[in-house]
């Protein structure tokens, strides 16, 4: 049996936090989009 | 308890009032026509439309079911398969959505262009599997926000159920689509730095990743393996499931027409593909760490559908679990009103084939009457605190087995009504025979069955209906011309004074356009 091979804990932080940026990344976008579809508005 | 019932309901009072109100301020003084209400046609911009469909993905479902797999099913690849389901999905349509514009310019729904194109038998079954999965879906989400309430704060599910069905129903029923994707937008400007917020608390709270890791790799390092063939076999096949059922989810088709261009569309479903992952991930890896702190029971005690919720409750400071409460009511909110909608409008737009020539206005009142059935109806399923899972997954296996045929015919004229019905029930025949919910049920008509598999049963499923579909185009002696599809399906509000002076709309009666489709179909014989 192959023994199970975690991901490091640096992958797994990468993951993590990746995740919790890539959020706030596409907040940033969303707030940009919304304030550039007021102003055409 | 850990936060007391009436902070709880307080919170979720406020802030059901406050969006019930702006969606309704934001409804006053608008056109309010039917073609509004159920589609909000040509109306949102890029930020707009990726807002509603962020909104609309991810309801309180995120808080359950990717934590459930992370945790029970096979840790992150697991998660991993829920959060590639749900983007790939939304990419999809990134690709349908512009072909669906081209083709149906005024379109409304998805059972209209299954009718249009294979004929009433084939859109009797759409139909089905489209609002069984829709209400279950809705139902699951009611379910979801009354267990986590009562859960976290010992809140009463039909005091939940009730409030959030009311304050959901108030603006949804009286401004449609519109207002729900007006509510949207600024819900999602709430839920993502929310769910940043929240969720980068809870890991700080927790000891930060390292700690998490430590844990995890102590007592389940399986689960941060990501090639645990338990984790990718069901990384698999909830691809599957998730991508079939939201291809027949009337919410997307809506927006699509919602999209002010089909370049919008196409940006707006790409962003959020990319928005939901990272989400659905990093709900999933909660799982992980509720498995790896020892906090989940297997057997008769099973909790790992709410593992989530039983990290939150190990050490986390009340503002913490507070953050929950609100991200949980506006996840729910922002997919019960766009539920709420849709299916009415699945129906709402099958109307006037029923009624003798229907007004707008009354087509209007039947959408808002329509409407408050479903949130009745789903409050009430809600309070009632049924597992619904086996429903869910039964909905997605009739979604799996159906979306390749139906979606084949925006691309082939030569897949006939009864080539796609055809396909679609083989499929669910493959799929049921390998299905694990239903085993008993199918056992008593056919007593030997393979080994049950849900990756044979949906990859079954899916593979056979869509390899039939093809199939039958080849073997065909009819053709569709895809040209009909434009002149078949119109506007709601057609023959109505427009904006212009003149008329709108340039689609047949329904009645001789149901002649005109028959003879058509003849004559295409070859």
């Amino acid at each position: 049996m192959i023994a199970p091979v975690a991901i490091g804990p640096g992958t797994f932080a990468a993951l993590v936090w990746g995740a919790i940026v890539l959020v706030a990344g596409v907040f940033g976008y969303e707030i940009y989009a919304v304030l550039s579809e007021s102003r055409m508005e | 308890m850990v936060v007391t019932a009436s902070a709880a309901l307080s919170l979720t009072a406020v802030t059901l009032a406050a969006f019930a109100g702006v969606g309704i301020r934001y409804s006053r003084g608008g056109e309010g026509s039917i073609e509004d209400f159920l589609t909000a046609r040509d109306s949102a911009g890029t930020g707009t439309l990726t807002a509603t469909l962020i909104a609309s993905s991810m309801g309180a479902w995120i808080l359950f079911s990717p934590a459930e797999a992370g945790a029970a099913f096979g840790g992150i690849s697991a998660a991993a398969g829920y959060g590639i389901g749900s983007a790939l999905a939304l990419f999809a349509f990134a690709l349908l959505g512009p072909r669906i514009r081209e083709l149906i310019p005024a379109g409304h729904s998805l059972t209209e262009y299954a009718l249009a194109r294979y004929g009433r038998a084939m859109y009797a079954y759409v139909l089905a599997v489209s609002v069984l999965y829709m209400f279950v879906f809705l139902a699951a989400e009611m379910t979801g926000i009354t267990g986590a309430l009562a859960l976290v704060a010992g809140v009463q599910a039909w005091q939940t159920a009730l409030l959030i069905g009311l304050f959901v129903l108030a603006y949804t029923a009286y401004g449609g689509l519109e207002a729900s994707i007006f509510t949207d937008t600024i819900q999602t400007l709430l839920i993502l730095p929310l769910l940043a917020v929240g969720f980068a608390g809870a890991l700080l709270a927790l000891g930060g990743t390292g700690e998490i890791y430590r844990t995890a790799v102590a007592t389940s390092p399986e689960l941060l393996n990501p090639a645990f063939l338990p984790g990718v076999e069901f990384g698999a096949y909830v691809v599957i499931a998730v991508v079939g059922a939201e291809m027949l989810n009337q919410a997307w088709w809506q927006r699509i027409y919602a999209a002010e261009s089909a370049r919008t569309l196409r940006r707006s479903f790409l962003v959020s593909a990319l928005a939901v992952l990272p989400m659905i991930v990093l709900a999933g890896l909660f799982g992980v760490a509720a498995a790896g702190l020892g906090l989940v029971n297997a057997g008769a005690n099973y909790n790992a559908d709410i593992a989530f919720f039983l990290v939150l409750q190990e050490a986390f400071p009340e503002w913490v679990v507070l953050v929950v409460v609100l991200l949980a009511v506006l996840l729910v909110m922002s997919t019960a009103d766009t539920l709420f909608n849709a299916i009415a409008s699945v129906v709402t737009a099958d109307l006037p084939r029923i009624l003798n020539d229907p007004s707008t206005g009354t087509l209007t009142a039947a959408a808002r009457l329509l409407t408050a059935v479903v949130a009745i109806a789903a409050a009430w399923v809600g309070a009632q605190g049924y597992s619904v899972l086996a429903l869910f997954l039964t909905a997605d296996l009739l979604a799996a087995a159906t979306f390749l045929p139906l979606l084949a015919g925006l691309y082939t004229e030569e897949l006939t009504g009864g080539g796609a019905l055809g396909s679609s029930l083989a499929g669910l025949l493959v799929g049921l025979a390998f299905f694990p919910t239903l085993r008993g049920v199918v056992s008593t008509v056919v007593p030997t069955l393979p080994t049950a598999s849900f990756l044979f049963a949906f990859s079954g499923a899916a593979l056979v209906s869509g390899g039939l579909a093809l199939l039958a185009a080849q073997v065909t002696g009819s053709r569709y011309d895809l040209g009909r599809l434009g002149h078949e399906i119109g506007r709601l509000d057609e023959g109505e004074p427009a904006a212009d002076g003149g008329t709108r709309g340039n689609r047949l009666p329904r009645e001789e356009s149901s002649g005109a489709e028959e003879a058509s179909r003849t004559e295409d014989s070859r």
